[in-house]
């Protein structure tokens, strides 16, 4: 029996959508098609053959993206239309903080990997639920090298191939200005055109990319950084919540998602982001586990809750000549 | 899913017709819901479970129908894609796909497997090399887990394969190529099978 006899044979009896589901998303679909057409997604004017694709090998934390550009035949980006023109205030301030000079990024050499340390407070919200403290740790080699990683996710913790972190000429690559970084973002996972305007998806592909920039402690230089606040002040979305005080005293703020509808992909997978107020660097970030989370035992077992609030504090960060070296 | 070009036959109106009405009819769109709903809803269950497929199948179509002006109004069958669309959404799921091979690969390690000389002398089954086909899966490159999957589980050809992703058709052949060489590797430490000589781990 080949390999792909056998794969064909894994799990081939997954049941089919139930009822509920099934009814569920044909009327998701026939409420789209009942709204106004100026009210839907406009249909894509995206000319295909006038885009030339480029491609870069990139990976931020764990994966390997495609990026795609959409060039103009000037060789500029022409979709900037996309995007919002009046950037959010409260964003856009903390993006001109950045303090020259500080959070210079650290140099690692091919086959080094970046050692992270992670401790997460969570806090059930359900009575009786278990507080739980828990330690993640983390060693993201250097891409070129097709070394081991190894990530625990709330204390579990498993040893993968592929993926790492990029290089420092890769991240130099990467363009600064809002509009081109925010293409560049969405390109990264998917290079098919985006819609216009964006939709969930494309915005939570961008999101992916852009906070995968900044939850990567000590490589990313700083201006990079900044660039990545600056960006997020033109996503209809992100907010600010300035002046906090993170875990140990540092100055911090809070990059949140206030206008998701509950339920949607990007409510459920991106995080607030907590960062520095003047270097931007990550602090941590927090997020909600909800039922949905739940159905695994060791998520019951864990907290006994059906809700629980967790919050990540980055304890250490550095580069490190081998995978299970602690600094 | 082998009997989706039969039903091809009996159903009315091929894709492309329908993809045409609903253009100025965008009710009429509901109609590939019905034919594929179940087939989107399979793949995406298979790659992510049932909680995220029922999410990637409303997606599925509701973007579709967005983008449906862009559909390649010369080719009969819709299938590659609306699963071209799927794959893209489960993307946007990668955290939870990879944690569901790793956590495959746990349990069965986990499950009091049969000793190694019972396991080689069983029939070789899926369920027997489950730890294996699941982390090989997620040391996958994501575009080669796509065009292994779509050719594996949702049964498309090379060149179906190569409009769903939207890449060259000797592109989906070295993906594939690669891929089961992966698969094959995993599969042949266990002695369960012999590995090809020459075929290269993906790791990068």
């Amino acid at each position: 029996m080949d390999e792909l006899t056998l794969l064909r044979e894994l799990d081939a009896d997954a049941p089919p959508p139930t009822r509920e589901a099934r009814v569920a998303a044909r009327t998701r679909l026939e409420r789209e098609i009942a709204r106004p057409p100026a009210a839907r997604r406009r249909r894509p004017s995206w000319n295909g053959q006038r885009a030339a694709l480029v491609f870069l090998v990139l990976t931020v934390i764990g994966a390997v993206v495609v990026v795609a550009r959409d060039m103009g035949e000037g060789g500029e980006l022409t979709r900037s239309d996309l995007l919002r023109t009046d950037p959010a205030r409260d964003v856009l301030e903390l993006a001109t903080r950045n303090q020259e000079g500080l959070g210079l990024p650290a140099n690692m050499r091919p086959g080094q990997y970046l050692y992270t340390r992670t401790v997460i407070e969570a806090t059930p919200l359900d009575p009786g639920g278990i507080h739980r403290t828990l330690v993640d740790e983390g060693w993201l080699p250097t891409l070129d090298q097709g070394l081991p990683s190894r990530t625990c996710e709330l204390g579990r913790c498993w040893t993968a191939g592929g993926g790492g972190v990029p290089s420092a000429e890769e991240l130099e690559r990467i363009p600064r200005e809002p509009h081109r970084l925010i293409l560049y973002a969405r390109a990264s996972h998917d290079p098919s055109p985006p819609s216009e305007p964006f939709t969930e998806l494309d915005w939570n592909l961008t999101y992916e990319f852009l906070f995968g920039l900044l939850r990567t402690p000590l490589i990313v230089p700083p201006d990079l950084r900044s660039a990545v606040v600056r960006a997020l002040a033109y996503t209809p979305h992100a907010r600010i919540l300035d002046e906090r005080v993170e875990f140990h005293g540092r100055p911090a703020a809070v990059i949140y998602f206030p206008s998701w509808d509950p339920g949607s992909i990007i409510d459920r997978y991106v995080a607030d982001l907590i960062v520095d107020r003047y270097t931007h660097e990550y602090l941590g970030e927090r997020w909600e586990l909800g039922p949905a989370d739940m159905k695994g035992p060791r998520n019951r077992r864990l907290f006994n809750s059906s809700r629980v609030r967790l919050v990540s504090h980055l304890e250490e960060a550095a580069v490190v000549d081998r995978l299970g070296e602690r600094p | 899913m082998k009997g989706v070009a039969v039903l091809a036959v009996e159903r009315g109106p091929a894709d492309n017709a329908v993809v045409r009405r609903s253009l100025d009819e965008p009710e009429a769109f509901t109609e590939l819901f019905d034919r594929y709903a179940d087939e989107v809803h399979r793949y995406a269950a298979r790659r992510l479970g049932s909680t995220a497929a029922d999410d990637v199948m409303a997606e599925a179509f509701t973007v579709a129908f967005a983008r449906r002006g862009r559909f390649d109004l010369s080719r009969p069958d819709a299938r590659p894609w609306l699963l071209g669309i799927a794959t893209n959404l489960i993307r946007g799921h990668r955290r939870t796909e990879l944690r569901r091979w790793r956590a495959m690969a746990r349990a069965a390690a986990a499950g009091g497997e049969e000793p190694e000389a019972e396991r080689v002398a069983a029939r070789l089954t899926a369920q027997a090399v489950r730890r294996e086909l699941a982390a090989a899966l997620a040391l996958l490159s994501p575009d080669q887990r796509d065009a292994l999957l779509l050719y594996a589980w949702a049964e498309l050809d090379y060149q179906e394969i190569a409009e769903a992703l939207d890449v060259p058709i000797g592109t989906v052949r070295s993906r594939l190529h690669r891929a089961r060489g992966v698969l094959r590797e995993a599969l042949a430490a266990t002695g369960l099978q012999q590995n090809q000589p020459g075929e290269a781990r993906w790791t990068s």
